[in-house]
């Protein structure tokens, strides 16, 4: 009765294209970014900067840097979506935590971690996100930190036994 | 009943279709690999006349591309042994903007390699001025495609790969290779 549902926040949903289809005849590794992109423009649109947001306060989002795991193969025509998990937020940056679930089964497919810039397009350079869009990335931070930290975040790459 | 045709697919890359490269023992290997020079195409900008993120990805993918024609990983490697890499992850630093027909030079450099993965790290920088404009490291593993599980790369694969290794030991290690993604708060 008392069971909170937690419901994933979805930032973005359709089918692999035949576009982004490789000579293995998988979805080709930089079109999950690709995808993971979109999602990251329905955060945008999400926290005030879409277009009109954008035009209105002279910023974007620039991406840092971008961590993808490969978990599964997807093939051309699935049906994808994408949950987004905030992990942090400060005055200027935000991480995000993207997940590729197959549609049917939710089954996860990858990953994506990214760190974002807030950027005065004036500049271009770094500035702290308006205060609207700041109360809004406060409040998906504030609902999304019962979540778990997904197990693919703030990881590295290496060869195990290589570890630094 | 008609002969399977090969699979249709949308995404090709620069080389496909091209067969690898005859190995040379003896030949020097460059440390780091300078296989690939594409300039910033229309199709890779995005509304602010920068290069999309996905599109460093494509372009890193390329290289790795040319990279494997240089081991004798081809469509033939792939048809007849059944056998490819696959991606397992990737990590891209962003540092400077793309810009529509900027020049572009990759360098490929061989971080560690096992009997099968390995770990790449690729730098792309201005073809001119020679900024650094984003970094790419990948963790690949050889498979056996029917499987769809990872198998030890053939004898003859692997010499080669670890020739590499040698050749790239003495480079520096990428102040980028082996980061994780975070928030660091000045204390």
């Amino acid at each position: 009765m008392t069971e909170q549902r937690v419901e994933p926040l979805v930032t973005w949903r359709g089918k692999v294209a035949p576009e982004w289809v490789d000579y293995n005849g998988h979805l080709r590794d930089a079109y999950y970014l690709l995808v993971f992109s979109f999602a990251t423009d329905g955060v945008m649109d999400l926290i005030g900067l879409d277009a009109p947001g954008r035009a209105a306060t002279g910023h974007t989002l620039y991406t840092l840097e971008t961590h993808l795991n490969y978990l599964q193969e997807v093939k051309e025509a699935v049906a994808i979506v994408v949950h987004t998990q905030v992990l942090g937020v400060d005055t200027k940056r935000l991480h995000l935590f993207h997940t590729l679930v197959r549609q049917a089964d939710g089954l996860g497919l990858a990953t994506n971690e990214q760190m974002l810039c807030n950027i005065d397009t004036a500049g271009p350079r770094s500035a702290p996100f308006a205060p609207a869009v700041a109360d809004r990335l406060a409040s998906l931070v504030e609902a999304h930190r019962p979540w778990p930290r997904p197990a693919q975040a703030g990881c590295s790459i290496a060869l195990p036994g290589t570890r630094a | 009943m008609s002969e399977p045709k090969p699979q249709a697919h949308g995404v090709r890359t620069p080389l496909e279709g091209t067969p690898a490269k005859l190995w040379d023992p003896q030949a020097p290997i460059e440390a780091p690999l300078c296989l690939h020079r594409p300039a910033v195409l229309a199709d890779w900008v995005d509304y602010n006349g920068h290069m999309s993120e996905s599109c460093f990805l494509l372009v890193f993918g390329d290289s790795s591309d040319a990279f494997f024609r240089l081991i004798g990983i081809d469509e033939r490697y792939r048809d007849v042994g059944g056998h490819s890499f696959y991606t397992v992850q990737t990590l891209i630093h962003h540092i400077r903007e793309a810009a529509l027909g900027d020049p572009l030079r990759l360098t490929l450099q061989l971080l560690d390699a096992d009997d099968r993965r390995m770990h790449l790290f690729h730098a792309m920088f201005h073809g001119e001025t020679g900024a650094l404009l984003a970094t790419g490291e990948q963790m690949l593993t050889h498979v056996d495609m029917a499987l769809g599980r990872s198998c030890p790369m053939p004898a003859e694969l692997h010499a080669k790969v670890q020739a590499i290794l040698a050749a790239h030991a003495l480079l520096p290690r990428p102040t980028q290779a082996g980061a994780s993604i975070g928030i660091r708060r000045r204390t």
